[in-house]
């Protein structure tokens, strides 16, 4: 039996569906972020509660297997002060008649003594889950590390004085002293180059982009075609004002500006109706910004001498990106159209500005 | 129809909420984006930092965020290797960018480890995979997670983590068995095989080594390096052995030669068997052997005689048989008379050292060969071996090369009297 409901509640109950599935989009994001970061004080980490299937590097598996087995042994031998342990296999402090490791004598600490014989035992585990599952067979022995520093806890608490015998460091000075440092003149005579480098790209990008926001005029609407024209006007005015900034030598004046202009810029294109609109004008003018960037790296490698060919390649790329956010807006906007069912209007259109590339 | 327009209302909200969800709204958010983060951690629990982010070529500034404040020595450097200006303020970082493609900021910070005891203990979360290298000397003794990559860079210790809340726990000074007995396999290993290469053959010793490998496949490391260096050591003292062995045989060598040209041809036989059975041993490894029957060989032939024809012969024997008896005879006496205190047997004549011109004559005489002529020089400049070897409470063996020593540098000579040895400091080191 169905429940009936209108049609208008059918498409209100449709809208609000969608309208919740466009405000959690964004938190999708967050979700993911906060799944990769997860992890405990236990040691459970991205990958590490031992059930997963995760594919584990024999080489790296055979790493911590190496260093889980001389830790056992380092204990073992600072415990018991061996010098040599007989593996004769006939250890057996909890009468389960599992250990099999070397002797550990009988006047070690019963604690200690246990879990150095667990240690051992839950090692042996892990070799034999070598076969089944390498990512389990890794986990186990990140469980005996535990183990084992758990052991180290107690020998620690109960022998201060041994355990300090053993705490001087072996010389191992910090290679980072004042040598390679930049000096504050160093600093300033390299942002005032920067800056008015920065400047320059920003200016040819803004330009750039006049030329792209008049091959995707007709795709916009009118409202919004003047909104990006203006947002690319106000930009260059600025850019100009900063020029005069940086030429009076007030670098740290000019990158406030250039901050602004960049915020600015975003903004205006945020004021943008379709919000498609606004993104395709943002996500061009930062790759127009990088290949600004990267024409000026390729120069610069280009005048001494460098291959440029790996530059060339992700600057066609780079383009390529323009191109294909152009095209797919366009597809977008064609199909917006159809919907309107021929509503268009033509008299804006006529009024959307012109600038040349020149200009 | 009617749901014309509501199914398009329905993708195209579709569609714009799944670009918002996969174009990154990177103008609003954050400008950077993590490439790589490398931790050095140092002895004295500093982190030398250094983190790669790919940032926004479009800003004139950006804010990033770095691990583990306070810290010092901070450098920023765009993708060519500029300096850039920043300012701070806890763990951001507000950095002049300018463009830049990419950032890389290098830095010292001590809070990023603790120390309970002698296990530090390294805490980082981080958004990027993570390269941890420990100090140098230090040992892994647990982690928060399974490393994607661990290995040895140079000869610190690394691993790489997956982006999370990471943790590291190490020890340094921590001796690492392991490695030493592997190390003192290989140096063993490495110094048979070039004394080896010296034609010297050193069975004992290979067969310690083999001992060696065998307890560190086994696991037990420190014994196993103990055994390698016994392995060391015990080449070492064979070859001592062979290069004695060696002087020996070409001593007695000497020695045959020289007897079969004065023409003492009776005993020679036996001197060069011994000769022989000596090269034998030597070619062997055998080099204990070797010494002693060339010092055998040497013995017979300097013992060696010219042949006597018959008559004499029988006179000979007589004389010999009328000796022997007079030396038992003799013996007996000396028995009989012979002083608590070492006092050699013939004193009637006396006898008195000149120690000093012997010490000068030999000034690498060791301690005991000048004890041993101290003991003779207040016995009258002689005494039985025996009397020797009671004296110094030595075994035989050692007391038979330290007398072979005085007689070898032609400070004593050494007679037979019946089944005793008598050692007796030679005239010209007498007063």
């Amino acid at each position: 039996m169905g429940i009936y409901l209108s049609e208008k509640m059918k498409t209100k109950l449709l809208v609000l569906a969608l309208l919740l599935m466009l405000l959690s989009a964004p938190l999708a994001q967050v979700v993911y972020a906060e799944d990769t970061t997860d992890g405990d004080d236990t040691g459970g980490g991205t990958n590490g509660d031992g059930t997963g299937n995760g594919n584990i590097d024999p080489l790296v598996y055979q790493q911590i297997k190496e260093v889980t087995k001389a830790r056992w042994w380092n204990l073992y031998y600072l415990y018991t002060g061996q010098q040599g342990g007989e593996d004769d296999g006939d250890g057996d402090g909890d009468g389960t008649g599992e250990y099999d490791g070397p002797e550990i004598p009988e006047d070690l600490d019963p604690e200690l003594r246990n879990q150095l014989m667990n240690a051992w035992m839950e090692m042996t585990r892990a070799e034999e889950m070598e076969g089944e599952n390498l990512q389990t067979a890794a986990q186990q022995h990140l469980r005996v590390m535990r183990m084992l520093r758990n052991t180290w806890r107690k020998y620690q608490k109960d022998n201060p004085d041994i355990v300090d015998d053993t705490t001087e460091p072996p010389e191992d000075p910090v290679d980072g002293g004042d040598d390679g440092l930049p000096t504050d003149e160093e600093l300033t005579e390299i942002q005032g180059q920067l800056v008015n480098r920065f400047q320059e790209r920003f200016r040819d990008s803004v330009t750039t982009m006049f030329q792209f926001y008049n091959d995707v005029e007709d795709d916009l609407d009118p409202d919004d075609a003047m909104k990006a024209y203006n947002a690319l006007y106000h930009a260059e005015q600025k850019l100009l004002r900063i020029q005069e900034r940086i030429n009076a030598g007030d670098y740290e004046g000019a990158i406030d500006d250039l901050e602004g202009a960049g915020n600015d810029l975003g903004d205006e294109y945020d004021d943008m109706e379709d919000p498609q609109s606004a993104q395709l004008f943002k996500t061009a003018t930062k790759l127009q910004a990088k290949i600004e960037k990267m024409i000026e790296k390729k120069e610069r490698k280009a005048a001494q001498g460098e291959d440029t060919s790996g530059d060339d390649d992700l600057i066609n790329q780079l383009k390529g990106n323009i191109d294909k956010a152009k095209n797919d807006h366009k597809e977008n906007k064609g199909k917006g159209n159809d919907n309107d069912n021929g509503n268009g209007n033509d008299k804006d259109k006529e009024k959307k500005p012109k600038k040349k590339k020149d200009e | 129809m009617f749901m014309g327009p509501m199914r398009r209302t329905f993708f195209f909200i579709a569609f714009l909420s799944l670009s918002l969800s996969t174009i990154p709204l990177s103008w609003a958010q954050e400008d950077y984006t993590p490439v790589s983060l490398t931790f050095a951690l140092y002895s004295d629990g500093t982190a030398r930092t250094e983190y790669l982010v790919e940032s926004d070529a479009l800003q004139a500034r950006i804010e990033v965020e770095i691990f583990g404040p306070p810290y010092n020595h901070l450098v920023i450097r765009d993708d060519e290797g500029n300096p850039l200006v920043y300012s701070t303020e806890e763990a951001n970082v507000t950095v002049d960018s300018l463009g830049a493609l990419e950032l890389t900021f290098t830095y010292l910070t001590m809070s990023l480890t603790t120390k309970e005891g002698i296990v530090w203990t390294f805490n980082v979360s981080t958004p990027v995979s993570t390269r941890i290298v420990l100090p140098e000397g230090a040992a892994i003794f647990d982690m928060s997670d399974i490393p994607t990559d661990i290995g040895v860079d140079g000869s610190r210790q690394y691993i790489v983590l997956e982006p999370g809340d990471l943790s590291v726990y190490y020890m340094i000074g921590l001796p690492d068995v392991e490695s030493e007995a592997q190390e003192a396999l290989t140096e063993a290993e490495s110094h048979l095989g070039d004394l080896e290469s010296s034609s010297y053959v050193l069975t004992e010793a290979r067969s310690i080594l083999s001992q060696a490998q065998d307890l560190y496949d086994s696991d037990q490391y420190v014994e196993s390096k103990n055994r390698a260096e016994l392995a060391v050591t015990t080449a070492d003292e064979t070859v001592e052995d062979a290069v004695n062995a060696y002087a020996d045989i070409g001593r007695a060598s000497e020695a045959v030669s020289q007897a079969s040209s004065d023409g003492r041809i009776d005993g020679l036989d036996e001197a060069q068997s011994s000769l022989e059975a000596a090269s034998t041993y030597y070619s062997e490894g055998n080099y204990v052997e070797a010494r002693t029957y060339a010092l055998q060989a040497y013995q017979q032939a300097a013992t060696a005689i010219t042949p006597k024809s018959n008559s004499l012969l029988y006179a000979g024997i007589l004389l010999l048989a009328g000796l022997g008896g007079g030396g038992y005879y003799y013996m007996q006496r000396i028995k009989a008379k012979k002083p608590p205190s070492g006092v050699p047997v013939d004193s009637s004549q006396a006898r008195e050292v000149n120690l000093d011109l012997i010490f000068w004559h030999h000034q690498d005489l060791r301690l005991e060969d000048k004890e041993v002529l101290r003991f003779l020089a207040e016995s009258n400049g002689e005494a039985f071996a025996s009397e020797i070897r009671d004296r110094f409470e030595i075994p035989r063996s050692s007391a038979w090369r330290l007398i072979r020593r005085l007689v070898n540098n032609e400070i004593v000579e050494e007679r037979k009297i019946g089944n005793q040895s008598l050692v007796r400091v030679r005239d010209k080191y007498l007063k």
